[in-house]
């Protein structure tokens, strides 16, 4: 009986721990991916080509709070640095490291008025290595030229169209070009492929001269890859309550083979079917409470394990799984059962008058 | 009054005739025998008797009831409500108290009563060792638990195979004893034994041969 305990108990951790795990794969990976960068563009969908000020933060009551990782809305001029052309991005800096965690900058981020982080492209076109200066010339909205000197606080690689921008604060964008909308607002929030498509549609239907954008890529890939690891979670899962079951079958098949003599007495004795199979069932079931509340509890510390090694990140236990391990115990030791206590109830009585 | 009346019953299996046309009656409150070699139809008498088994052919008449004819769920009933069973292997119930193994009768039966499954120790003097589990009592106290614990729900027939047959002669004489003081409060008993001795205590004996009643020899 002991290793059927032990089956329902190690049955019960796993599926304790799996579905743990499995309810908060979405939720990890989820902040994993975030690190891939932004999921959801804001353009403008109007006639005019920029985005007003008024109108992205209209867009941002759309997103779940606790999940937004960052916004980092942009603004773009063309600009030159010795007679070479380049393109000026202005951002909120803060907000850029945020929904974009991936940049490698090679030196700091801008700390005050007056310093940029410049690509690698633009680094090696002009030969500047952080704490360089380079004097960046340009016209405004207005058409009017401007002329300024910064400093290269960092040098920033990602491997993609970044390493050919040079890039400031907002505040010192619209010193030079003045102030103006966004051009592209880059969202990074923690959510489903189903759940940015929500607010897409909302953000859609509420908020005109918003087109959000879903980054394809990104939120494909992140699907498919959570869609993925999920099965897998989920077949490990069922295949170990199949193993479960049938250990606990076997065990109790063993039981009632070494029992059968006692079962003939007690059928001789005058104990009718229904007696022998509430005595077995009473035993599968307790079995599987206690299995069960075991499994609950080592469940717990399997997924928080698997969580902290994996994914670096603590779990938090989810009360439903107490009741539904409890409940998935008592069937799979219940279902277990059944042959056994079929068998159980074919004992001959007249085994005890026989001498077997 | 008769208790019991086998009518002409035969067993069959496959092409084994276990029994051959048995007629036999037991009046309430007799001792009867049944003697005979191995193979002779001793247990298979037993188990239709004991309501565990039917007959292939012909009807037994128990308390008026044709058992030949019942269910298996009323054989079980019946056996419950109306036999008590004694064993040559004793099969008590190796983690079970002597108190216990009583009352495991009385569960089935009824209602578990401790008070009264002492008394039924106690009347075969085994009171003091009603906390004592099987491995802890000797072969004769081991049948005298078994026997409380086929009087404990008054039954209409006691059915002992071979209740001596395991024992050493002072513990026979013992279970004797307490067969005899059974007979005596009008209890109805059928013991299968080999041995003369325990058969000379019964009034009739009854020798089976090859399934068939070879003779039946009333004791005096």
């Amino acid at each position: 009986m002991f290793v059927a305990l032990l089956a329902v108990a190690i049955g019960a951790t796993v599926l304790s721990g799996l579905v743990t795990v499995y309810y908060d794969i979405p939720r990890q990976m989820g902040q994993e991916f975030r690190s891939y960068g932004a999921n959801l563009i804001l353009v403008s969908s109007g006639d005019q080509p920029t985005l007003s000020i008024d109108a992205t933060e209209r867009a941002k009551q759309y997103f779940p709070a606790e999940n937004v990782v960052g916004v980092a809305p942009y603004r773009y001029k063309a600009a030159k640095i010795n007679e070479q052309p380049f393109m000026m991005a202005g951002t909120d800096l803060a907000e850029a490291k945020k929904a974009s965690p991936y940049w490698f900058v090679n030196g700091k981020w801008p700390e005050s008025d007056g310093e940029a982080l410049i690509g690698q492209q633009v680094a090696d076109t002009i030969h500047l290595l952080p704490g360089g200066a380079f004097t960046l010339t340009g016209a405004n909205i207005d058409g009017k030229s401007f002329t300024r000197d910064f400093s290269v606080s960092g040098i920033i690689q990602t491997g993609g169209t970044e390493e050919a921008f040079i890039f400031m604060s907002l505040a010192d964008f619209d010193s030079l070009v003045g102030a103006g909308a966004f051009d592209v607002v880059e969202c990074s929030i923690s959510a489903t492929e189903t759940e940015l498509n929500n607010i897409v549609t909302q953000i859609t239907d509420n908020v005109p001269g918003v087109a959000p954008r879903l980054v394809k890529r990104v939120t494909q890939s992140e699907g498919t890859v959570l869609a993925k690891l999920q099965a897998l979670v989920y077949l490990v899962t069922v295949v170990v309550l199949l193993l479960t079951m049938i250990c606990v079958a076997t065990t109790m098949m063993a039981v009632v083979a070494e029992r059968r003599q006692e079962i003939g007495l007690k059928k001789a004795l005058g104990a009718g079917n229904k007696s022998i199979i509430n005595e077995f069932l009473g035993e599968g079931i307790f079995l599987g409470g206690l299995g069960g509340l075991l499994g609950v509890a080592l469940g717990f510390v399997f997924a928080q394990i698997v969580s902290v090694n994996v994914f670096h990140r603590s779990i938090t236990l989810q009360p439903i799984l107490i009741p539904a391990t409890l409940i998935m115990s008592f069937v799979i030791t219940g279902l277990a059962c059944l042959v056994p206590v079929r068998s159980a109830t074919d004992v001959d009585p007249a085994i005890v008058l026989r001498g077997e | 009054m008769n208790l019991l009346e086998l009518n002409g019953v035969s067993k069959i299996y496959s092409n084994v005739h276990a029994l051959q046309k048995i007629d036999l009656t037991v009046e309430q409150g007799e001792w009867l025998a049944i003697m005979g070699p191995s193979g002779s139809g001793k247990t298979t008498m037993m188990n239709i008797v004991g309501c565990m088994d039917k007959p292939s052919q012909g009807s037994v008449i128990l308390h008026g009831v044709n058992i030949s004819q019942e269910s298996a769920k009323n054989l079980t009933a019946i056996r419950r409500d109306k036999i008590g069973l004694i064993f040559q292997q004793f099969h008590l119930i190796n983690y079970l108290t002597a108190l216990e193994n009583v009352m495991v009768a009385q569960y089935y039966h009824s209602i578990p009563d401790e008070v009264e499954a002492l008394q039924a120790l106690e009347r075969v003097g085994l009171i003091e060792r009603a906390k004592h589990l099987p491995s802890q009592l000797s072969g004769g106290e081991q049948q005298r638990v078994c026997i409380a614990r086929a009087l404990i729900n008054y039954p209409m027939l006691i059915l002992a195979d071979e209740p001596t047959g395991n024992l050493d002669e002072v513990n026979e004489k013992i279970v004797l004893g307490i067969l005899q003081q059974l007979h005596k409060e009008g209890s109805t008993i059928i013991v299968v034994t080999h041995d003369p001795e325990v058969a000379d205590e019964a009034q009739r004996t009854v020798i089976l041969e090859h399934g068939k009643i070879a003779r039946i020899v009333q004791n005096n």
